[in-house]
């Protein structure tokens, strides 16, 4: 599986009336993780639901492509979103096509990758909110994504589970190098998984600031070089202006 | 899982055990009070045997109408009739509710329409269904599919109107087609709603069934009540009652097992069972991985 190459050139959504994104251009390279952070009602989940399609923008475009083709892209929401009617197995196999027995096998496949292997058979109002999450995460990488889209997925679970499900994206991230959008809030999260920050601010929101973290992974949380550079995001964040820093 | 004992459970074994013979015995009680004082009434001669008679002569009227295969006869006339109204009524209702709860034009077509007929109680069609078709099985079966429609049309529409919209989106986000939406995520998640409705649905045909053969029918159960009343047998009157709670009962508790079957991944109050009893250990099975 290899990334998509994302491009956003000068995007304005609107959303009842109300300009909600304005001029926001940036690119990712293919296997590149790109954290896009910034307050509450900013619009970064507005910005990441126009590259999964699911809002029209009103100027601009989004371009993602996989080489040639148009790529695959999937997205994980804050929620997990899963079919209450369907069990574990069966919500991961519902976004896929194709013969039943091969999609029950990839099913099986993914969720053995998130570690849910034993879950298959029972119904997501007897998972946990850990583990809920971790079915949404095994729905995304069933569908071999180029372009996975992370919407604040870890904010509703408690710190450990949240950590734990952060090493669980970067190990998958390892094994498939999809390229990856993260929005959060979570500035410590940013840097812990991302190539690259994105500060989104202002009304309507533009990209205020941009930070590299070209750090090798696996990262430690406590790494003072990684530390270091909440020091600049957070005085982006309060500060809007162009930041352009690097670590390690 | 029943609300009250999520409010005031306790763990108690003998007072567990205890429970569990008041339930049993719980349900029997009213009707067991009601025989009494019926008992009693007849007794002390409060009423006259002809307007109520004793439970055993009651019984005896039922086995009678059953051994001349009378009662069956009456039986299948309600039933069949009711089935045939409960359907033409029932499944256009959930079709057109489906469709109005997706499409806004439909529900601009449709709905002011329905919400009018809403207005006038359906009884008050009956004189104009007896002009359009006569006394006959077709002004019967109308009445009991109109009366079937309502509830069935407005569950549905509820339902459909009421589907989590964030499901809506997994599809979208993940290049589902408008049908597929509509077929794997609208339908399944309005389901508890249409089965509500079609349960009232069900209950509303027993009731029009009744009103459309007591005002013309030659069998049935209803006519069945009518003859008691006309031929001054309150015993036929009760036994076809007692028919009736049965049908009635036996439709409803078949209808709620499919609810209860096709609904059973839901966690209300009704249906839900603690984890631990429908799964032995989901946490040991992902080997002991902190949920």
């Amino acid at each position: 599986m290899s990334g998509a190459a994302v491009s956003v050139q000068t995007l304005a959504v609107t959303l009842s009336g109300r300009p909600i994104l304005h001029e926001i251009s940036f690119a990712a390279t293919p296997g590149e993780v790109l954290a896009i952070i910034g307050s509450s009602g900013t619009g970064k989940s507005t910005l990441l639901r126009t590259l999964a399609g699911l809002v029209s923008p009103e100027r601009g475009g989004v371009d993602v492509r996989n080489g040639d083709e148009r790529a695959r892209i999937a997205v994980v929401f804050q929620e997990p979103r899963l079919l209450p009617w369907l069990r574990v197995a069966e919500n991961v196999a519902f976004v896929m096509q194709g013969p039943r027995p091969a999609r029950r096998q990839r099913a099986q496949a993914a969720l053995a990758a998130v570690r849910l292997e034993g879950c298959a058979r029972i119904w997501p109002r007897q998972l946990s909110g850990g583990m809920a999450q971790r079915t949404a995460l095994a729905r995304a990488l069933v569908t071999s994504p180029h372009l996975l889209l992370l919407d604040e997925p870890f904010a509703s679970v408690d710190a450990l589970t949240r950590m734990e499900l952060q090493d669980h994206v970067v190990e998958l991230w390892h094994q498939h190098r999809f390229t990856v959008v993260l929005v959060t809030h979570d500035i410590d999260e940013a840097l812990y998984l991302a190539d690259r920050v994105l500060v989104l601010g202002g009304h309507p929101a533009r990209v205020q600031a941009e930070l590299d973290v070209s750090m090798p992974r696996p990262r430690s949380r406590t790494d003072p070089r990684l530390l270091a550079l909440r020091e600049p995001l957070l005085h982006a964040l309060a500060t809007p202006r162009a930041v352009s820093a690097s670590g390690g | 899982m029943r609300l009250g004992q999520l409010l005031w459970r306790r763990a108690d074994p003998a007072k567990a055990r205890h429970r569990a013979g008041v339930r049993v015995l719980l349900p029997a009680a009213l009707p067991l009070a009601v025989l009494g004082i019926w008992w009693l009434a007849l007794l002390r001669q409060w009423v006259r045997p002809y307007q109520l008679p004793a439970p055993g002569m009651v019984l005896s009227a039922f086995q009678e109408m059953l051994a001349r295969g009378e009662l069956q006869q009456h039986l299948a006339a309600t039933s069949s009739r009711t089935v045939a109204g409960y359907l033409l009524g029932a499944v256009p209702a959930v079709v057109i509710g489906i469709g109005a709860g997706l499409s806004q034009s439909v529900r601009a077509f449709v709905d002011p329409t329905i919400q009018g007929v809403r207005a006038v109680p359906s009884l008050a069609w009956v004189p104009l269904f007896l002009l359009w078709l006569g006394i006959g099985e077709r002004s019967r079966v109308l009445l009991i599919a109109l009366g079937a429609f309502l509830p069935v049309y407005l569950n549905a529409l509820a339902g459909v109107e009421g589907v989590d919209r964030r499901l809506v989106e997994v599809g979208r986000a993940y290049g589902l087609s408008g049908a597929a939406i509509t077929t794997r995520i609208v339908l399944p998640a309005s389901l508890p709603a249409i089965l509500t409705g079609l349960r009232a649905g069900l209950s509303l045909a027993w009731m029009f069934v009744v009103a459309a053969e007591l005002i013309a029918a030659s069998n049935g159960l209803g006519f069945l009540l009518v003859d008691g009343q006309a031929t001054m047998r309150p015993d036929r009157v009760l036994a076809s009652i007692v028919a009736f709670a049965l049908l009635g009962r036996i439709s409803d508790a078949a209808l709620g097992a499919i609810e209860r079957r096709a609904l059973r991944w839901r966690d209300s109050l009704g249906t839900a069972e603690p984890p631990d009893r429908t799964h032995p250990s989901p946490l040991s099975a992902e080997g002991g991985v902190t949920p």
